[in-house]
């Protein structure tokens, strides 16, 4: 049995609070004849009004539709690219998932390209598959990310901190420093400065914060850029 | 079965014979039968303990819709406008429902509204009364307020400001 904030295991039974209407299960979470049972080791979250999941740390990436990633193109075969996101297999890109290619005109896309992108397929017996382009055909932010920059590789659950409406790390940063920054639900972060020297530096504050709570972020924060400034 | 075979594979000549119309109705109402299913054809005999119990769930996958997360693609102070615009814009139904939120907790309860208006009720009240009936009303009120000794109405005038 697993309470809301107590640590369980696969296999656990979760305890529900007692509230009216659907329950919403997250990931790590299964339904199972008249129970719900943890298949995730983790910590059993609970958030208004009726949604559970299990938060943990883990650095494998598990595709799921709809979620945006940034992967690295790795061979180019006929019609579709393969896209290494960080999951058990690679992900395939069509050449026409671009916004403006047609058959005709292709995109400009070359092996070791980084592409931020969008799973389209995601399911347990199929290769994921991935597009730049939203329903309409626009590329909204999607597409190759090129010009230099850095890339890090971070626990996934790193990532939903960062890009949780709660985290003060990006606006923090972004108050002081301009700055270009795509982050990916793999785990992937690119990250672009001014100058060499500061997307170093914005690079290792992001990867330093995982452990952080909002204040000790702002604090890193000031110190970061009263060193970088010379003080 | 392998009667049946050799029945079935009777041509269409033999069976118009006249002697043969009893085997070939036979055989039409055979094949209608076969047509005829009913419906629990198309359910599965699932025993009861493995039927979904208890509430009605609904299973959600990603973290982003879930836990609300923000665009992925993201620029701060300029550095690049186009998906500076873009984010705010993904991200703009989150910001209001955040700043939505902080104005309730500013503003008044429905309660203390409430009470506010209770008050109102009686001034506003008098505006469609006619208004013989508000002379009574208000001469009524006087005696009550007489009682309860408030502070005399002071006509406002004009003040000269002072040089």
């Amino acid at each position: 049995m697993c309470e809301v904030g107590g640590i369980g295991l696969p296999g656990d039974k979760i305890v529900d609070k007692e509230t009216d209407g659907r329950i919403v299960l997250g990931p790590g979470l299964r339904k199972e004849t008249e129970h719900v049972l943890m298949t995730k080791p983790g910590k059993l979250c609970f958030k208004d009004p009726n949604i559970y999941w299990v938060d943990s740390h883990h650095k494998r990436y598990i595709p799921v539709r709809g979620e945006n990633v940034l992967g690295v193109v790795t061979n180019k075969s006929g019609d579709t690219f393969k896209v290494d996101i960080g999951g058990s297999e690679q992900a395939s890109l069509s050449y026409l998932a671009f916004e403006g290619a047609t058959k005709r005109n292709r995109p400009d896309v070359k092996i070791g390209d980084q592409v931020f992108c969008k799973l389209l397929v995601a399911s347990k017996h199929t290769e994921p598959e991935v597009v730049c382009i939203d329903s309409s055909g626009k590329s909204n932010g999607l597409g190759v990310i090129r010009d230099g920059g850095m890339t890090i590789t971070t626990p996934c659950n790193h990532i939903r901190k960062i890009l949780s409406p709660d985290c003060v790390l990006l606006k923090t940063l972004g108050n002081s420093l301009p700055y270009e920054i795509a982050i990916g639900m793999n785990g992937k972060i690119w990250i672009k400065g001014r100058t060499t020297k500061e997307t170093i530096a914005l690079t290792n504050a992001i990867a330093c914060a995982e452990y952080m709570n909002n204040e000790q972020i702002s604090l890193m924060c000031r110190k970061l850029v009263n060193s970088l400034s010379g003080f | 079965m392998a009667f049946r075979k050799e029945k079935q594979s009777l041509s269409k000549g033999v069976l118009q014979m006249k002697f043969m119309q009893r085997t070939a109705v036979q055989q039409l109402v055979d094949e209608n039968e076969a047509q005829l299913i009913d419906e629990e054809h198309w359910y599965l005999a699932v025993p009861k303990e493995f039927k979904m119990k208890g509430k009605p769930q609904i299973i959600e996958e990603s973290f982003q819709p879930l836990l609300g997360l923000r665009f992925g693609r993201q620029s701060f102070k300029g550095f690049n406008p186009e998906i500076e615009r873009l984010a705010t814009n993904i991200n703009k139904d989150q910001d209001l429902a955040e700043s939505e939120k902080k104005e309730q907790e500013a503003s008044v309860s429905d309660e203390e509204m409430a009470e506010r208006y209770a008050s109102l009720v009686g001034t506003i009240g008098k505006k469609f009364q006619k208004k013989k009936r508000q002379k009574k009303q208000e001469s009524k009120e006087d005696e009550e307020e007489e009682e309860v000794e408030r502070e005399p109405k002071k006509k406002r005038k004009f003040l000269k400001p002072k040089d």
